[in-house]
């Protein structure tokens, strides 16, 4: 026994990892089932939409994802459990162990259920404008960058509370609440301005509040667009993602992609920091 | 031989509260200490700054072992529930799998009176069961320094005779370092005590060279210390 049998005995002997498999599965289900309606309905439903359904619907699994990881993360809420823990591991290992089987199975879960839905969809929608495989791949790229936002992130915020249900709820602050935030002033700086006629698409040129808001690194998770890029969106040079048009720019999100960069490495620090001075 | 842990001016505050106040302590190596007072006395707190888990104010610390041959047991130890006895007791094995081999889970496990239960995930442990584990999973590394924090209050009677027979047969193997406020305990199986209150030592020495009149036992010694100069009600 050691720590990683621990953590995955602490994932499927529980609801956790399992939950987690049945909401990306139900995602890829749920994504094909509607495009099948859809496709009966109005017809001409092509496998790229599927994949964008596929993409709205696992945010659920990603948000659960999260509250699994930053609970598992404040493991110093339960202070005898975790004398155990800090008496016989280092802080490297318990953090490390934790970090290395819940993210990657997470990113394994998001793209098994990408695949899934790509087979499915292939199969059973309109497949005349492919998907373009160098913009997928550049997608996918961006994404994993993405993810050492949130890891930090996730890192940071349970550092910051001992208790489990603070430092979720912290973390879902910081992903829900400052998109949510960011819109509703980006809303009231156009009404101030009397620019309420702009449309959604252009807010992030036109606002302020937008402008400033893409350098939040979570916005680098717009990337995702590019898992969906077709042939014909590459002819036209324009991207449809969420029912919002963009310009087909492979440096569109470079502004978050460099705070990122420079982010990530300081939230861990922080985190490291305060876990390690932490006494319990 | 140099001692097994020395403390010196050892101090804590938290806030304006002393919880520790230029407390020392020798500990020769395979003796077993008490640790003695009431609630709030520092007991805890000592134990947790010696493991490392809590940082010093001020004093001086020095080990006379490698830091990782010591391991602590607190008072109310818990686990991962999801996990059985066995894999709790192994997964404390693993700092010293190179030392300590699987076979020694099981024969742990029995000495502790789990054996029956070592297949039952923890979660479902009374109090008492989770402090048998604990104690198992301190000992299973046969760590020269074993700091026990309160090992028998969860116990009942039988099962805290049994615990204190284990600690004994440490005697000259390990260093046990056990914090109690059961008086008795510690006259049954210690070779020194160190009576506290809040955070000052009134005493330390060997059991029975505690000042006492004739006649007096062991437990009103103590009692009368702790009244005299601890001002316990």
């Amino acid at each position: 026994m050691n720590l990683w049998k621990m953590e995955l005995i602490h994932l499927f002997r529980s609801w956790r990892g399992w939950t987690l498999i049945g909401f990306y599965l139900l995602a890829s289900i749920l994504a094909v089932v509607i495009g099948v309606f859809i496709d009966r309905a109005y017809g001409n439903f092509s496998h790229a939409r599927a994949l964008e359904l596929y993409m709205t619907i696992s945010i659920v699994g990603f948000l659960v994802f999260l509250g699994i990881v930053v609970s598992s993360l404040a493991f110093d809420s339960n202070k005898d459990s975790s004398i155990f823990l800090r008496t016989r591991f280092t802080m490297k290992q318990i953090i490390l162990t934790k970090l290395l089987i819940y993210v990657p199975f997470s990113s394994i879960l998001f793209y098994s259920g990408f695949i899934l839905t790509v087979i499915a969809s292939m199969l059973l929608f309109d497949t005349s404008d492919p998907l373009q495989l160098d913009w997928v791949l550049w997608g996918i790229f961006l994404e994993l960058v993405s993810v050492f936002f949130y890891v930090s992130l996730m890192l940071f915020t349970s550092s910051v509370f001992r208790g489990t249900v603070a430092s979720v709820l912290l973390t879902l602050a910081m992903f829900i609440g400052v998109p949510l935030i960011g819109t509703t002033l980006i809303t009231v700086e156009l009404l101030m301005r009397g620019l309420m006629d702009t449309p959604p698409v252009e807010w992030e040129n036109v606002s302020y509040v937008g402008r400033t808001l893409l350098w939040w690194p979570a916005a680098l998770s717009d990337a995702q667009a590019f898992l969906t890029v077709t042939e014909s969106e590459v002819n036209s040079g324009m991207i449809s993602f969420f029912g919002q048009s963009f310009e087909l720019d492979a440096h569109f999100r470079s502004k978050p992609l460099i705070s990122t960069l420079v982010s990530s490495p300081i939230l861990a620090l922080l985190a490291w920091r305060r876990y390690t001075r932490r006494e319990i | 031989m140099p001692p097994a842990l020395v403390l010196k001016d050892l101090t804590k505050v938290f806030g304006k509260v002393h919880a520790l106040d230029a407390l020392n302590l020798t500990l020769e190596i395979g003796s077993i200490h008490g640790f003695v007072g009431p609630n709030g006395a520092g007991k805890t707190t000592m134990l947790s700054i010696v493991a490392g888990l809590k940082r010093k104010t001020s004093g001086d610390i020095t080990f006379g072992i490698p830091f990782h041959q010591m391991m602590l047991m607190p008072d109310t130890p818990d686990f991962f529930p999801l996990l059985t006895a066995r894999e709790v007791v192994d997964l404390a094995r693993w700092p010293f799998r190179k030392e300590v081999d699987l076979d020694a889970v099981s024969k742990i496990l029995e000495e502790v009176g789990l054996l029956d239960s070592a297949d039952r995930q923890v979660g479902g442990f009374s109090r008492g069961m989770k402090q048998r584990l604990g104690l198992a999973t301190a000992l299973i590394g046969k760590p020269q320094l074993i700091l026990l924090d309160e090992p028998c209050s969860a116990l009942d009677p039988i099962g805290r005779r049994e615990v204190l027979n284990t600690i004994s047969q440490l005697r000259g193997k390990s260093t046990v370092l056990f914090s109690t406020h059961i008086l008795s305990d510690v006259e049954d199986v210690c070779d020194s005590v160190t009576v506290v209150n809040d955070g000052k030592a009134l005493y330390g020495g060997s059991v029975s060279g505690i000042p006492k009149s004739e006649g007096q036992s062991f437990e009103d010694a103590v009692l009368g210390l702790l009244l005299s100069k601890g001002n316990v009600e």
